[in-house]
């Protein structure tokens, strides 16, 4: 039967097991940093180390905090030559009670051709787009990235108001309209 | 929160169609729970929770010098309190600044002129000796939680609380010659007056979504909604006052019509509601003295 | 007045070294992320915790750990004195600061870089012994959000009236003027995060009352661990975990 642990309570000792989420060490000992249920799992076999893994869970929502290589859905506030600012409203599939700022740098804009970047060319304000963490970013925001081919803007709407259409990677078009807008387009397959 | 377009748009289709999120009708309220005598060292006291938003009443009854205009009636004390755990992330002083605009909606539902007479409380029968004591009711509200219709819960809690109010007897002695009366009060409870609350009016919060009319709107609902009429109703459909809220939406005249229609038809089964739970309350209390 | 009958008993009937009844309830409000009701004897204090969130301030946030923000109110009821002027007094301001000392020593806030974890107390009633239970429901509160920390933090006064020192002072004893002495408490690490003192003593009824105090910090700790793991047990087997 597994057991509930409260904060502070000793585990186990580093020397036998590894410390998992919901734990913290201090003087080689393994301690539990929230109160839920502990759970232990075995080790996978063929790996290095053969210790098996404490974690703690706990029942109830689990707070959600952008990472370092989250996929994040945020959108697009500001833009700059240098940078496209954006409101980061969802981590994975699970939404924010208050948005986080993220930056998308010139650099990280695409894989290929980097230098030749417009940012006005890549991304304009209220565009919804699909981003990765690379960095916890400076005072202000997290910096992430669309350098992949299914990363970038997943909705935008013309300037006749109207959702537009991606026709290529870097292009979509509105269908009231027919005019071509250039994006840098996520490839949703 | 966050609310996108797309979520406004739903709630408010929902609301033209009759429907809300969590089954209730446009007229229906969420389920009311009302406990007195919460607070052990106050004259009468009262908690209420309408879905997630919690209240705290306190009524302390205090032997003052009654006002120069009114030297035979008793006075009431409003003051409403916002807590920092209610969760309203207002900036800087928001929550005095909303705890002052509550308290003086709720003065405008219980108090009435200056000189006591057609109020919903006897103010009268408050008073001790004539011009030297009087008893003041100073009624403390504290808002806990909010989740839409705080108001409505306010004007509830106070009912109850006084409701639940004890006010001591007093024996009036003739001490000296310059007519200074010893006062002496009796602590035994079951010796207590307690106060005709009969005539306290409740408020209605009425709100304008799309074209429909709705009451109790939590904090979602709160967010996409027009105009917002508050009105005090008494057990018998009468009305005793109207505001519109400070920051609602214009508001055509014919519905005004309508939203005071709706607050009277309302009103009188809120608050049987209401006396209902006082009246299981205070039986279940009596039983808990006699044991 | 005495404080200590001959037989050896308080006003309320408690022993010196007693500490008063301790109740706790969590998951008191739904709107925040943890909440909890911490009640010793009349002393009822109720503390919700919003976060980790985003910074109100984004200039405030810290880039590598997280930012705790504690507020403190007490009702216009919680105390039977006459009313008195709301506002932030300067006592209420050192309370939120000692409360939010203790959280900082206690929660691992290098796991929440840029987030702010925001801590409201409220007081319902006030019985002497107002700061020790204030940190206990913030604690208890952190706890119920999930938020990850080092160690429990358990808190307790004690105070020296009549030449003995005697444990968890309600209102009518602190009201004297005497010594009173507030410590918190890491049970399982066992170090010492607050320690407050007022009034003058000698050396030895100091490390008396504080020894004293820290024992009482052991007990209440060991109430709150029992509420605790009752609370998530029994969670955990309505979902079925257990």
């Amino acid at each position: 039967m597994a057991a509930v642990v409260c904060p502070g309570d000793r585990l186990h000792p580093v020397a036998t097991h590894r410390a998992g989420s919901g734990t913290y060490v201090h003087q080689q000992h393994i301690h539990a940093s929230l109160v839920g249920v502990s759970h232990l799992q075995p080790p996978e076999p063929g790996s290095d180390d053969q210790r098996p893994v404490v974690s703690v869970a706990r029942s109830g929502a689990q707070p959600v905090l952008p990472q370092l290589g989250d996929l994040v859905t945020c959108k697009v506030t500001k833009v700059n030559p240098r940078l496209a600012s954006a409101d980061i409203l969802c981590v994975g599939n699970r939404p924010l009670d208050a948005s986080f700022t993220g930056i998308i740098r010139l650099q990280d804009v695409r894989a290929t051709e980097a230098d030749k970047v417009e940012i006005y060319s890549s991304f304009r304000p209220g565009d919804l787009v699909r981003a990765e963490v690379v960095s916890l970013g400076d005072s202000r925001s997290y910096f992430l990235s669309t350098a992949r081919n299914e990363l970038g803007v997943v909705y935008a709407k013309s300037a006749a108001g109207v959702q537009m259409v991606p026709i290529s990677w870097q292009e979509m078009q509105c269908p009231q309209s027919k005019l071509v807008e250039k994006r840098k387009v996520a490839k949703t397959a | 929160m966050l609310h996108s377009k797309a979520e406004r748009a739903y709630l408010q289709q929902g609301f033209d169609a009759g429907l809300r999120s969590d089954g209730r009708g446009c007229h229906d309220w969420r389920p009311v729970e009302v406990a007195l005598a919460q607070l052990p060292q106050a004259s009468g006291s009262a908690r209420c929770c309408v879905g997630g938003t919690e209240v705290l009443v306190s009524v302390k009854a205090e032997v003052r010098t009654p006002t120069e205009e009114a030297p035979g009636c008793g006075g009431i004390q409003l003051a409403v309190e916002v807590s920092p755990c209610a969760g309203l992330r207002l900036q800087g002083r928001g929550d005095e600044e909303l705890g002052a605009e509550l308290t003086r909606a709720l003065e405008r539902c219980l108090l009435s002129q200056a000189n006591g007479a057609g109020g919903c409380l006897d103010l009268s029968a408050l008073c001790i000796v004539a011009g030297k004591s009087c008893w003041v009711l100073c009624v403390d509200a504290l808002v806990l939680s909010a989740d839409g219709c705080v108001l409505d819960a306010l004007s509830i809690a106070a009912k109850a609380a006084l409701a639940d109010t004890r006010i001591p007897l007093v024996e009036v002695t003739q001490a000296d010659e310059d007519g200074d009366a010893e006062l002496e009060l009796d602590d035994d409870p079951t010796h207590a007056a307690r106060l005709d609350t009969a005539r306290v009016p409740v408020l209605v919060t009425v709100s304008q979504v799309g074209a429909a009319l709705a009451v109790d709107l939590n904090a979602e609902e709160g967010a996409c909604a027009g105009a917002a009429l508050e009105v005090a109703v008494d057990a018998r459909g009468r009305l005793c006052g109207a505001t519109m809220r400070a920051h609602s939406a214009p508001l055509h005249p014919s519905s005004l019509q309508e939203m005071l229609g709706l607050a009277q038809r309302l009103g009188p089964r809120l608050l049987r509601e209401l006396d209902r739970q006082i009246g299981q309350s205070a039986a279940a209390a009596s039983v808990a003295m006699q044991e | 007045m005495e404080f200590v009958s001959p037989e050896g008993l308080r006003i309320d009937g408690r022993r010196p070294q007693e500490l008063r009844a301790l109740q706790c309830k969590f998951g008191v409000l739904s709107c925040c992320d943890g909440s909890a009701l911490f009640q010793a004897g009349n002393t009822k204090v109720f503390a919700a915790v919003y976060g980790p969130r985003v910074a109100d301030i984004r200039g405030q946030a810290l880039h590598d750990r997280a930012l705790i923000k504690c507020e403190y109110a007490h009702a216009a009821f919680s105390t039977g004195a006459a009313r008195r002027r709301r506002g932030r007094s300067r006592k209420s301001t050192e309370l939120a600061a000692l409360v939010r000392g203790a959280l900082e020593q206690t929660i691992l806030v290098e796991l929440l870089p840029r987030a702010q974890v925001e801590v409201c107390i409220q007081v319902l009633f006030a019985d002497g012994g107002v700061t020790a239970a204030c940190i206990n429901a913030a604690m208890l509160a952190v706890a119920d959000a999930g938020i990850p920390v080092r160690d429990m933090v358990a808190a307790c006064g004690a105070g020296h009236l009549e030449a003995m020192p005697l444990l968890d002072l309600n209102h009518t004893e602190a009201a004297t003027g005497g010594l009173e002495v507030c410590v918190a408490l890491h049970p399982a690490l066992d170090r010492v995060v607050l320690l407050q003192a007022d009034a003058k003593a000698s050396v030895d009824t100091l490390e008396a009352v504080t020894t004293l105090a820290l024992q009482g910090c052991k007990a209440a700790a060991g109430a709150m661990r029992e509420a605790l793991l009752q609370h998530v047990r029994s969670l955990a087997a309505r979902r079925g975990a257990i």
